[in-house]
């Protein structure tokens, strides 16, 4: 023993950040400062209690769930939150994108909304701005002391106003299932309930039920808003210098419309690091030796920029790119190993292959949210440019505005028909 | 090569891709973990590295013909 500090390292290859996330002594830091949001949620587990609440919630993030939801829930909550902008002739995509994926997220997490109110909507959406100011405030360009008082005030206000009515409610549902006065089916099948009902079984007191629900609710929230409003802008983008082929395939093809949400996550992961600690001496596949206690930083943006995997134009928007078998076409953009992403599939769906029927397809949320908006010959305001959000070191969009259509396209193929 | 694959059940977290992915070899439970069905063996070696790749939990273990372990991130 020196007594000196273990070296932290930083990964930026795609294969030693793959290795990385798959090894079993690096445990998550990444959110190490955010104990305020993040202490004891599934994300910073570790080995048998990681394995328990996952297995657990797990059972909610089903491929067939998903698949209803896209079939069922997700074409409607487009529908309704673009109706206003298509009116209107156009307006700004980051509230529109961010009023669809939270309502979504809310269902998924177990937060009640009573009214259904877009009122309501921007309620939670300003609280799951404030979580995720708490949970990436190792990012954050404010000072980070004002964050956490703005963060614990709202945590405050949450607690009272949404999350304790939504669990009660729950509770007395599974009160009159274990009655038998109701039949299990009866239950929302929602994060919250998972929790309330396994409470005791995983020794989980209400204050980490909240954050779990709450981490859900913002994780849910900006990765997926985030993810397409950078989908947009790629697209629209390759579009101006592309050709009249790859045009009509975008506006035509939903196979290769997702294709491109695909590459645009690669190219912006939701997180633009990963970060863990080594719960003993590890040595990679590459032969980098990590000390016990050392923190490892995996460099998301550079591993999936590595021209080794995804070629000499791997900086680049190119949705014909192919990629080797055995790596993602968005790469490291949902995590690996026991943090996957849950959502993963919700989000973007699944990659296509050459037997793909497009018809049976799950595409994710944002695909679908693309389409809708070529199905109103979406095209970006020429008088009024994107901004980004100045609140971040996150390179993520404030300001979208786009021109929409009031008559819906004539394209035939904008959605998989059941 | 020819590969045969078993669940380690305490590394199973019930993520479901595999079930999703191939469900004539894989299916939950009882207790919703995964368990390899008969089906398994119809399954190319390709496949079965692919889809023990894309376990979360890693559990999904490959042996090859004389009963030793294949690492699928190696193959």
């Amino acid at each position: 023993m020196t007594g000196q500090p273990p070296t932290d390292i930083t990964l930026s290859r795609y294969d030693e950040v793959r290795d990385a996330y798959r090894h079993k002594d690096l445990a998550q830091s990444l959110y190490d400062e955010a104990e305020l949001v993040m202490a004891d949620a599934l994300i910073v587990l570790h080995g048998d209690e990681h394995r328990a609440r996952r297995r657990l919630e797990n059972r909610l993030f089903r491929r067939e769930t998903f698949s209803f939801y896209e079939r069922e829930l997700i074409p409607p909550a487009i529908d309704e939150q673009l109706a206003p902008l298509v009116a209107a002739g156009g307006g700004d995509l980051v509230p529109f994108g961010r009023r669809v994926v939270i309502n979504l997220t809310a269902m998924v997490a177990g937060v009640d909304r009573p009214t259904g109110s877009a009122a309501e909507s921007e309620a939670l959406y300003e609280y799951s701005c404030r979580f995720s100011e708490g949970a990436t405030i190792v990012h954050s360009t404010r000072p980070k002391d004002e964050v956490r008082a703005e963060v614990a005030a709202a945590i405050e206000r949450f607690d009272a106003e949404v999350f304790r009515p939504s669990l009660e409610r729950r509770r007395q549902l599974i009160a009159r299932v274990n009655d038998g006065e109701l039949a299990d089916d009866a239950l929302p099948r929602d994060v919250l309930t998972v929790l309330a009902r396994n409470a005791d079984a995983l020794d989980l007191p209400d204050d980490v039920i909240r954050r779990e629900v709450t981490f859900y609710l913002q994780a849910g929230m900006h990765s997926t808003a985030n993810s397409f409003t950078h989908a947009v802008h790629e697209i629209f983008t390759w579009l101006a210098t592309a050709s009249a082929y790859d045009d009509e395939r975008v506006r035509t093809d939903p196979l290769f419309r997702q294709r491109c949400v695909h590459e645009s996550m690669r190219l912006h992961p939701a997180s633009p690091v990963g970060r863990r600690r080594a719960r003993a001496n590890v040595e990679l596949r590459n032969g980098t030796a990590v000390e016990v206690g050392a923190q490892v930083t995996l460099d998301l943006m550079a591993a999936n920029r590595d021209v080794d995997v995804f070629g000499a134009d791997a900086h680049e928007f190119n949705p014909h790119r192919t990629v080797r078998s055995d790596t993602a076409p968005w790469g490291h953009t949902f995590g690996g190993g026991m943090h996957a992403c849950i959502g993963m599939e919700l989000d973007g769906g699944l990659a296509s292959e050459a037997d793909t029927d497009p018809v049976e397809h799950l595409y994710g949320t944002v695909p679908l949210m693309i389409a809708a908006l070529f199905a109103h010959g979406a095209r970006p305001d020429p008088d009024d440019l994107p901004t980004l959000d100045t609140t971040t070191a996150r390179r993520n969009w404030g300001r979208y505005p786009m021109r929409l259509r009031l008559e819906p396209s004539d394209v035939p193929v904008l959605r998989p028909v059941p | 090569m020819s590969l045969s694959v078993r669940i380690d059940r305490e590394a199973c977290i019930s993520g479901g891709k595999c079930v999703a992915d191939a469900p004539q070899a894989f299916r939950f439970d009882d207790e919703e973990l995964a368990e390899v069905l008969p089906g398994a063996v119809e399954l190319s070696d390709d496949r079965l590295k692919k889809i023990a790749r894309n376990c979360p939990g890693q559990a999904i273990v490959l042996v090859a013909d004389d009963g030793t372990e294949i690492d699928p991130m190696a193959v």
